[in-house]
């Protein structure tokens, strides 16, 4: 990437087998990591160098049986992976020789195990900026699962309605309908959700409570919903749907989103995702499809949240660009 | 004025008249006046009060009315109507006294103006640390005309705090360390001070997460306040070990975490290498280092070669003092000094001389204050006389102004801040004063340049149990705090960081979030963003600075083209 937002060609192109999706990084992480719904292994890793590139091969790795998401922890250390069929989690460590399956040894006389429970369709996985709370989107059942992790094995503990005080109800929390995609406010105060009915539903995250959900609002989007972003400060929220891009601003203290007229409006259509950057300055948009050319479109945040597009777009050209994901320098 | 008084005001000025017109038929005439005293030297800027008498036809003499005054040259000396003569510049002029046909007149020889003060211009400066160009500090002597004469080429200067900054001869100062110092300057038998503060860009926070065996990062946006959580990296620390408190050492290099370890006599220090540039953590080989005793907050004395912790135990203490290696960070146990009592947090004097710490005896029924004199050269702990220092307070560790004159005791079981004055020759403690505030105030902490001092509750006066709120003092010249503020907090506080530039306050909590308080314009807190972080298991937070803020720069971005199964 460029300082000025554009994107260079890059020099090493790396073939992979599968429909991978769910490209997860954490922005000044070492690793990068995606999931495919294909039969374990499903999830491939890549060690990142210095400058950013992607080694030649990665690590391939995962037990799932098609994996729903997979999400790198902000330690870079652990991983988390969705089982859509078996509707579990997993986490994984990273050694110097790779990722490995981790498991929980439960206080005796209970039996160690690999995997911990979400609900029927376990799809897209979002760990909190803190690495304290993971989210699980259930896209059968139409629920969030909650987890507590402690930064140091493989316990997801989960925030049922029992240790949850003083809420009464607890995870998995119902959404009531498909959750299609997640993103967690940077500050960690809100888990927005995009549906399947075209709504963006805000969850308060409370964690005292162990990252209990409360459900504080939604704003209906114009189109088939597809992806979704958080700007880096958390004052607004991106999504997309098969009419193009909407902005909305968040209220820090209650939640609510209040819609950002954006000018000139974006309406793309056949976008596949919404990507706000870590350093806070740029947006981007892919658009594809199976039968239409791939194009990655750039946009400067505002200070308003409105976008302003970058010269020269489309920025890239990748043929169905379906996941992305942006480091940084930090300095 | 009303009728009447207007008209009493004309009778008497008739009464004047004829006292001088004459009265009783006889007709009495002024045959001369005289001006005194009938020559004055006075120095330039000041007055001379001149009277005028007169000499009457009748042999009679008394004070002239409705003299008319003027100055022979008025650049020298002005006069007014009432004889009042203000001089201007050196040299001399007549005072010449009018009457209607009769004059008198007095010599007035100014001689050049003195000095009557001296400043420090400007009176307070505010540095960021990494200003190359020295700050231009200028002394000024005010004399008596008013005027103003630069004497910072003469003028002697030197500074409280030689940590903080550096002088020259002419006044030059250089920042070198985040902190407070005076600036004294002395012209003559004149002598004059001037704040002097350095701050720096805050970068990085770090805190003990999850029982400790976690250290947490995150990155602090400069101008918002913003915390951006960096992920974490384990500690290794002993499962049981508690109380866990990150401090850094003078230059920033290294993060220290002392603790204790629960049910057992021990404690541990973990330390870290610290990346100024990523703010990255990488831990020392053999950290977490296991402590024959409990190990409280590490507090090094300004030249970083010693460190200082509190040690409890149940019933006792001791204070240890260890030896940091610059190069390394590794820290060695030099000497364990008894205490009286079970002691709370070291303070640490920003100047470096003296060491405070408060000691519990009897059942917590009797706090003192043990104070000691380091010796920088080896770090040996000499006790002040008179310690230990009885406290009328039984809880709460002491903390330092930045001007290293007082220090300040919250009473974390009560609700008051005790201020006590520090005899800088001495390093005796005397209370300066006691002011009632919330329930269970957090340990004082205090703007860069200490002219606010803040604090975190946990109730209101009334108890109310969600009545938490962070309270903003404003800090007098003799130590006096003023209650400002009061903004509401979370429920559990433990414990406020105030960043080094001033502008934010990070607060612990006992819930898992750490809560951001922006700083207004006058000082006080307004309540910001809370960032939901892993739980706070540690005693404070340490934050990481310098001469800019943290940047961002996107550095590649990656894609998934599930159309031709390339990355």
């Amino acid at each position: 990437m460029k300082a000025d937002g554009t994107l260079s060609l890059p020099t090493n192109t790396i073939p992979i087998q599968n429909a991978f999706f769910s490209l997860s990084l954490w922005p000044w992480g070492t690793d990068i990591a995606m999931a495919s719904a294909m039969p374990s292994p499903n999830l491939l890793a890549f060690p990142l160098s210095a400058d950013g590139s992607i080694a030649a091969s990665g690590f391939l790795f995962g037990n799932a049986t098609s994996s729903g998401g997979v999400a790198i922890d902000p330690s870079g250390q652990f991983a988390f992976a969705s089982d859509s069929s078996q509707g579990v989690v997993y986490t994984y460590s990273r050694s110097a020789a790779g990722w490995g399956l981790l498991t929980y040894q439960p206080p005796p006389p209970a039996s160690p195990y690999t995997s911990f429970a979400a609900g029927a369709g376990a799809g897209p996985i979002v760990t909190d900026p803190s690495g304290l709370l993971v989210y699980v989107a259930n896209q059968v059942d139409n629920t969030i699962s909650a987890y507590q992790y402690w930064g140091t094995g493989a316990e997801l503990f989960e925030s049922k309605g029992q240790f949850v005080s003083p809420y009464s109800d607890g995870s998995p929390f119902a959404v009531g309908v498909t959750p299609i995609s997640m993103a967690i406010d940077p500050n960690g105060a809100f888990l927005y959700v995009l549906c399947g009915d075209g709504s963006l539903r805000t969850f308060a995250i409370d964690y005292y409570s162990g990252g209990h959900l409360a459900r504080i609002g939604s704003v209906t989007l114009s189109g088939q919903p597809s992806g979704l972003t958080v700007d880096a400060t958390g004052k607004y929220v991106y999504a997309s749907d098969s009419t193009g891009v909407s902005a909305f601003s968040v209220n820090r203290s209650s939640g609510a989103l209040s819609a950002v007229l954006l000018s000139p409006t974006i309406s793309q259509s056949n976008i596949t995702g919404v990507y706000a950057e870590p350093s806070g300055h740029y947006l981007y948009v892919s658009t594809g499809a199976s039968n239409i050319a791939g194009a990655l479109f750039g946009y400067s945040i505002g200070s308003d949240g409105n976008l302003t597009a970058i010269s020269a777009q489309p920025l890239a050209s990748p043929r169905l660009p379906f996941s992305m994901a942006v480091s940084a320098d930090i300095q | 004025m009303t009728a009447w008084l207007r008209v009493i005001g004309v009778i008497f000025s008739l009464g004047m008249l004829g006292s001088c017109g004459g009265s009783g038929g006889s007709t009495r005439t002024i045959q001369s006046i005289t001006v005194s005293p009938s020559q004055a030297t006075v120095v330039a800027g000041l007055t001379q009060q001149f009277s005028v008498s007169a000499k009457y036809s009748d042999g009679s003499m008394s004070a002239a009315i409705g003299v008319t005054w003027s100055s022979q040259d008025a650049s020298i000396a002005t006069v007014d109507g009432n004889g009042l003569a203000t001089t201007h510049v050196k040299g001399a002029t007549s005072i010449v006294a009018t009457l209607g046909s009769v004059s008198s007149s007095a010599s007035l020889s100014v001689s050049p103006a003195v000095p009557v003060s001296l400043s420090i211009s400007p009176a307070s400066s505010t540095v960021l640390i990494g200003t190359s160009a020295p700050i231009k500090l200028t002394a000024l002597l005010t004399l008596t005309d008013g005027s103003s004469q630069d004497v910072s080429a003469s003028a002697s200067w030197s500074l409280a705090n030689p940590f903080t900054a550096s002088i020259d001869g002419s006044g030059n100062v250089s920042a070198l360390r985040t902190g407070y110092t005076t600036v004294s300057c002395t012209s003559g038998s004149f002598s004059a001070t001037a704040a002097f503060v350095v701050i720096a860009e805050p970068r990085y926070l770090y805190f003990m997460s999850e029982t400790g065996r976690l250290a947490s990062k995150a990155v602090i946006d400069s101008t918002s306040g913003q915390l951006r959580m960096m992920g974490y990296v384990p500690t290794g620390a002993n499962n049981y070990a508690a109380f866990h408190c990150p401090t850094m050492d003078p230059a920033g290099k290294f993060l220290y975490v002392g603790s204790a370890i629960n049910g057992g006599p021990g404690g541990e220090i973990q330390i870290y290498n610290i990346d100024p540039v990523k703010g990255g953590l990488i831990a020392l080989a053999g950290s977490p280092f296991s402590q024959s005793a409990p190990v409280d907050c590490l507090e090094f004395e300004p030249t970083g070669k010693f460190a200082y912790a509190a040690s409890a135990t149940n019933s006792a203490g001791q204070l240890l003092t260890y030896s940091a290696d610059s190069v390394t960070g590794l820290l060695t146990l030099v000497t364990s000094t008894n205490l009286t009592g079970v002691p709370s947090r070291v303070a640490m004097d920003p100047l470096g001389r003296y060491l405070y710490v408060v000691t519990f005896s009897n059942n917590y029924l009797q706090a003192d204050a043990a104070g000691y004199v380091i010796d920088s050269s080896t770090g040996a702990l000499t006790p002040i006389p008179g310690t230990p220092f009885p406290l009328s307070n039984i809880a709460g560790a002491f903390s330092f102004h930045p001007n290293g004159n007082f220090v300040y005791l919250a009473d974390t079981n009560a609700a008051a801040i005790d201020t006590y004055s520090i005899n800088r020759a001495t390093g005796a403690l005397t209370s300066a004063g006691t002011l009632a505030t919330c329930i269970n105030p957090s340990i004082v902490r205090f703007s860069p340049d200490g002219r606010m001092a803040y604090t975190a509750c946990s109730m209101d006066a009334a108890h109310d149990p969600h009545s938490a709120s962070v309270d903003s003092f404003s800090v007098a010249a003799d130590g006096s705090l003023t209650h400002l503020s009061t903004t509401p907090s979370d429920d559990g506080p433990l414990d406020l960081t105030v960043d080094p530039s001033g502008k934010f306050l990070y607060l612990a909590e006992v819930h898992p979030y750490i809560h951001l308080f922006q700083v207004g314009a006058d000082g006080s807190a307004t309540s910001g963003l809370r960032f939901g972080v892993q739980p706070n298991s540690g005693m404070t937070m340490a934050i990481v600075q310098g001469a800019s803020a943290v940047k961002y720069t996107p550095k590649a971005a990656y894609v998934i083209s599930t159309g031709d199964n390339t990355y």
